[in-house]
């Protein structure tokens, strides 16, 4: 029996549709399947030459996952795992970036971004800020990223919605150049009602209300869904049983 | 009929279309290889959320009736 290739029925009742015979299905290499299926939604099962599979898949979840971002545009995939107790001030742990990351290559930039604003010194984040975590209370950031952030715009031309921009206190230069991410003006009272808590997120959230809800629930359905992908790409239909490859004659 | 004054009242519902069309074919492609089964039992799997939303729903609209 070839390790790889596998003959499968259909399993006697629980099927929804009637039996249709038997299926070969040749799986090639099943781990690298499985690989390819979790980098790109579908590509496990074109290795496979399962190709309508193949294109459900990619369609279902990478619009499931896309279709997530245009709602809440790229900020609702982010990497972030930040706790109080390390130089921030604040605790901001995106446990949907577990889910989200299911989905592969498209939320990969994220881990690009956190590791780029989280480096010391910090850098500025990549591809106009997609997928860039925000920033919280104590944070270290650059001046041209603050920058943007403050004034909305990249040489002349904006880059973002009024929403989104944050207010000029909300950042105090260092004398190394850097500059750090305070929040709310830790003396004096805030012009604009801002809490004790107020960050980045806060403006997220208030811009983009239940929507960045909606885009994050979606994301995060569209990683976990990819599992079930990639389960198929590694081991076939699971309600089909194997039975051994007859041996050629 | 009770599905669609489900989705005539409260406008966000409509987010919820891609999603359980999505879920069910994808969950049923995992179950079957050919394409025919897959939609079948998506078919049967979207109506069976569809189904708990709307018990859902009912058992909310009661929950909270007259408050």
């Amino acid at each position: 029996m070839s390790d790889s290739t596998e003959l499968l029925s259909p399993a006697p009742s629980s099927s929804a549709a009637p039996p249709t015979g038997e299926i070969h299905l040749d799986l090639k290499d099943r781990w690298l399947a499985g690989f390819l299926a979790w980098l790109i939604p579908g590509a496990g099962h074109f290795y496979q030459r399962r190709f309508g599979k193949g294109s459900l898949f990619a369609i279902c979840i990478l619009g499931t996952f896309f279709y997530g971002i245009f709602l809440g545009s790229s900020r609702v995939v982010y990497a972030s795992f930040r706790g109080s107790d390390g130089p921030w001030k604040q605790d901001d742990s995106r446990w949907a970036y577990l889910c989200q990351a299911g989905a592969g290559l498209p939320a990969l930039p994220a881990l690009v971004q956190a590791w780029r604003m989280n480096s010391n010194p910090p850098r500025t984040p990549l591809w106009a800020g997609w997928m860039a975590p925000p920033l919280i209370k104590g944070q270290l950031t650059t001046k041209d990223w603050s920058g943007r952030l403050v004034s909305g715009k990249v040489d002349g031309k904006e880059v973002l919605p009024g929403g989104l921009m944050l207010p000029a206190d909300s950042f105090r230069e260092r004398g190394d150049g850097a500059v750090v991410f305070q929040g709310r003006p830790a003396v004096g009272p805030s012009s604009d009602g801002r809490d004790p808590d107020w960050n980045e997120l806060s403006v997220w959230h208030n811009h983009y209300g239940a929507l960045y809800e909606l885009g994050t629930v979606f994301t995060m359905i569209a990683g976990l869904l990819n599992i079930l992908a990639i389960y198929d790409a590694w081991g076939g239909p699971v309600l089909f049983f194997n039975k051994p490859h007859p041996a050629p004659k | 009929m009770a599905a669609f004054f489900l989705f005539a009242a409260i406008a966000q519902i409509w987010y919820s279309v891609p999603l359980v069309v999505s879920v069910s074919l994808v969950y049923a492609a995992t179950r079957h290889e050919a394409m025919q089964p897959i939609l079948v039992h998506a078919a049967r799997t979207a109506a069976w959320i569809a189904g708990f939303m709307v018990l859902v729903f009912v058992v909310q609209r009661v929950a909270t009736w007259g408050l």
